[in-house]
């Protein structure tokens, strides 16, 4: 899967039909206690979002969150990393090391300025 | 002075809100046939005493048309008796209701088959065709 891949592309490759869709953004409307006409903007929003950048920096760690991550089955770490969250930076997993993997984190954290997320253990 | 007679009982509190979502009902109808507008209420978001919403499903009855749709979960999309007024009720994979709406429209959005479902549905088409042409030639040609 790629980045680049929207909420909406990701949906469709899952089978969820945009009637489907339309049925959870009307429900998700009335929940949140909005007006029902919000259900096309909250559509509207859902179908063009991307996963969100994440760049998980370790510091003085026992690398146990990553550990219990890795164990997680619902949803499992393929699941989140791939149909989630976009995990552009993690020190542990990622294949790069060295400049590669700092070059992959600068990128990562220049292309999605002020909407990518950082998770910090240690 | 005379004494107000009060009647009380389980299922008896009425919270008073079928007659004014009837007169909704009727205003969105007239905005309908004026401006084309739709009109959607949200009855979950409405209180309702025990037994109310029934009775507002009742009132509105149960028209010509009545279709099911089965995408995360089951949902009903029924036209009452008065045309061009829905009821859509929502269920969850677990049956659950999560949403019921009255809705005033020509169509509900949602009974509209929708355009990339469509552009899916003809790749699926246009996929399976070709490898029925194959399929076609080879059988031929073993004739």
């Amino acid at each position: 899967m790629t980045s680049r891949q929207t909420l909406g592309d990701v949906l469709r490759a899952q089978g969820v039909s945009r009637r489907g869709f339309m049925k959870y953004c009307a429900t998700a409307a009335s929940m949140l206690a909005l007006p029902p006409s919000m259900a096309q903007e909250i559509a509207d929003a859902l179908e063009t979002a991307r996963r969100p950048s994440v760049i998980w920096l370790s510091f003085q760690e026992c690398t146990g969150c990553t550990e219990s991550l890795t164990r997680s089955s619902s949803p499992t770490v393929e699941g989140l990393i791939f149909d989630t969250i976009s995990l552009d930076y993690h020190h542990t997993l990622q294949a790069a090391s060295g400049e590669a993997a700092e070059a992959a984190r600068h990128a990562a954290m220049e292309e999605n300025y002020g909407n990518y997320l950082v998770l910090v253990d240690g | 002075m005379t004494a107000t007679p009060v009647t009380a009982g389980i299922g008896m509190q009425d919270r008073g809100n079928i007659t004014p979502i009837l007169h909704e009902v009727a205003h969105a109808l007239e905005r309908l046939l004026e401006t084309s507008e739709p009109t959607i209420i949200d009855l979950n978001s409405l209180p309702f005493g025990p037994g109310e919403l029934e009775r507002l499903e009742d009132r509105l009855g149960k028209g010509e048309l009545n279709a099911e749709l089965d995408a995360l979960g089951r949902s009903v999309i029924r036209e009452t008796a008065y045309p061009g007024v829905w009821w859509l009720e929502h269920r969850n994979a677990n049956d659950e209701v999560v949403g019921r709406y009255v809705e005033i429209t020509r169509t509900p959005e949602i009974l509209k088959s929708q355009d990339i479902d469509i552009q899916s549905g003809r790749a699926r088409l246009v996929a399976d065709l070709d490898t029925g042409g194959e399929e076609a030639t080879t059988t031929e040609a073993e004739q």
